[in-house]
């Protein structure tokens, strides 16, 4: 079992999708297949940068059972998802201006994180969100 | 892969400044001599230009194999066409390459105007040019998950070399390709043993240079070329659809593969990558420098047309071997164990990746005292800090 916590910043637009580089990186070293890899790879960046830009940032909990599952917690304190059903409408995006400026936010986020991984859990108050995200190695 | 790389000091000054250019960590300092992983060499060639001493070179072949055959084929890449900026001094530049001893020379203009138009209709999903050894070396070794979005086709060189094949199958046929850069060097019968590659000799432009110099002369002889393909050869002399990235740097290329990998240039239709300043005109193996050549080419922009590439689609690809040999890989449980006994040994390190115990890092000091091959008292920074 190998587990690793990172912290995102709120609006830390400049260090977007570091974890996600930090996190492939890892993937690469231990050797998992790179089909897998490009899966988590592009559901943990649209992750990533849905936590700096609809919440205020929070933490990453990345982790790898022996049976070769791997596991990923986007754990937010912004405010919550409203309603969960438009946000897992394809194209509809609540990018802030700035977020848009810099090229982010094509309003694809829940529904590609969802399509790129093998199980997908979602739980949002007013308190913040948390998604997690499971995808099998083997 | 195979590294054209050698290291040629007795005597180094150890400072380490080849391991630390070295992107694909491999190599390594042992008994005080530089030890090149040869697998894991991706022929980038910045340990070259790293070394202040010479202490590293890029091993080609030599024009004294020109008697090995009865009739030789120079091959002519783009980039040094650009040592001229009129027609006739590129006559004259052809004729002064036959007169090193070549039955034929050639330019590879031909070939690269036709992948040219090819690359340009790929309107499916996102891909990756293929002309490159450098680029597909980094995609296969560090992106493994763009191997699929690599075009499918040949080197220019080969695709050149299986037509002339064709052309003269009776014949003790030799063929020479004039190389830009260290990982060319790689695509040939020799020096480097690589016996699935139709050129025979890989020869560096640099090594032969000062000699196609002093033989360069007026001639009445006429000289072809496709100026499509030439300007191919310099990103940004290339007319381009907004559909199409270039990037020419190698900093720059390994970012734009790891943006790919995220799935955000989904967008682009083709990402043309040059690891190289100015292209190929860039190469390390090119004399002169790119500035020049980018502007030469421009200048011959006026003098030529646009050939109809006449080569079939089918031999136009790639049909070596690759070696995806996944047969005795380790499975998911031990690779995961193999990574965490490196990561608390990684742990004790100090993490300077200061490189003074001659590896590229402490993650790589780290995976070696796993494997067994080295000791934590073979990091420098620890022992100093235990004696304190
Ligand atoms: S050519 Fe590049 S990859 Fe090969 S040893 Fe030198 S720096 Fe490393
Ligand atoms: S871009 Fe550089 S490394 Fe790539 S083929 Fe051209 S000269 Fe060689
Ligand atoms: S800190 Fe130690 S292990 Fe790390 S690079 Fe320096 S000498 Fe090598």
């Amino acid at each position: 079992m190998l587990t690793k916590k990172y912290l995102v910043k709120e609006k830390d637009y400049v260090n977007a999708g570091k974890v996600s580089s930090l996190i492939k990186k890892e993937l690469k070293t231990i050797g998992v297949d790179e089909s897998v890899i490009r899966k988590i790879a592009i559901a943990s960046y649209e992750a990533e940068i849905n936590m700096i830009i609809h919440a205020n940032g929070g933490e990453i909990i990345f982790s790898i059972d022996d049976e070769g599952v791997i596991t990923l917690v986007f754990a937010d304190t912004g405010p919550g998802i409203p309603n969960i059903e438009l946000a897992m409408t394809p194209g509809w995006s609540t990018a802030s201006d700035d977020a848009r400026q810099m090229g982010f936010g094509a309003g694809m986020g829940l529904v590609n994180i969802k399509r790129y991984s093998d199980t997908f859990d979602l739980k949002t108050s007013q308190e913040g969100t948390t998604i997690t995200l499971g995808f099998k190695v083997i | 892969m195979k590294s054209v790389i050698k290291y040629t000091l007795d005597k180094c000054h150890k400072c380490m400044k080849c391991i630390q250019a070295c992107p694909s960590h491999a190599l390594s300092m042992k008994e005080n001599r530089i030890v090149i992983n040869t697998t894991e060499c991706i022929n980038c060639g910045k340990c070259i230009k790293a070394c202040v001493n010479q202490g590293l070179t890029a091993i080609a072949s030599s024009l004294d194999h020109l008697k090995d055959y009865d009739y030789t084929v120079c091959l002519v890449p783009s980039s040094l066409v650009a040592h001229a900026d009129v027609k006739h001094s590129v006559a004259s530049l052809f004729a002064a390459l036959k007169k090193l001893g070549f039955d034929e020379a050639i330019s590879l203009s031909y070939v690269e105007s036709g992948l040219y138009q090819k690359e340009r209709k790929n309107k499916d999903s996102l891909m990756i040019s293929s002309f490159c050894p450098l680029v597909n070396n980094l995609v296969k070794k560090k992106f493994p998950a763009l191997a699929d979005s690599l075009l499918p086709y040949d080197y220019p060189s080969e695709i050149m070399a299986k037509e002339l094949r064709k052309k003269y199958k009776d014949i003790n046929l030799g063929i020479f390709n004039l190389c830009e850069c260290e990982a060319k060097l790689e695509l040939a019968k020799y020096p480097h043993n690589n016996m699935e590659y139709e050129v025979d000799h890989a020869i560096s432009i640099v090594d032969i240079f000062p000699k196609i110099s002093s033989n360069l002369m007026e001639t009445n002889e006429d000289v072809d070329f496709d100026i499509n393909g030439l300007l191919l050869t310099c990103p940004r002399a290339i007319k381009r659809n907004d559909d199409i990235l270039l990037e020419n740097s190698y900093d720059t290329v390994t970012n734009v593969l790891d943006m790919a990998e995220f799935g955000l240039l989904d967008d682009f239709k083709l990402l043309r990558l040059y690891p190289c300043f100015s292209g190929c005109l860039g190469g390390s193996l090119v004399w002169g420098n790119g500035y020049v050549a980018k502007r030469n080419l421009m200048r011959l922009r006026d003098f030529n047309h646009e050939i109809e590439i006449q080569i079939p689609e089918e031999e136009l690809l790639n049909k070596r071997m690759v070696d995806n040999d996944k047969a005795g890989e380790k499975s998911f449980k031990e690779k995961l164990e193999h990574f965490n006994l490196v990561n608390n040994i990684f742990e004790k390190l100090p993490g300077y990746d200061c490189t003074a115990c001659g590896l590229g890092g402490c993650r790589i000091m780290a995976e070696e005292i796993a494997k067994g091959n080295r000791k934590l008292e073979d990091c420098k920074i620890l022992v100093k800090e235990n004696k304190q």
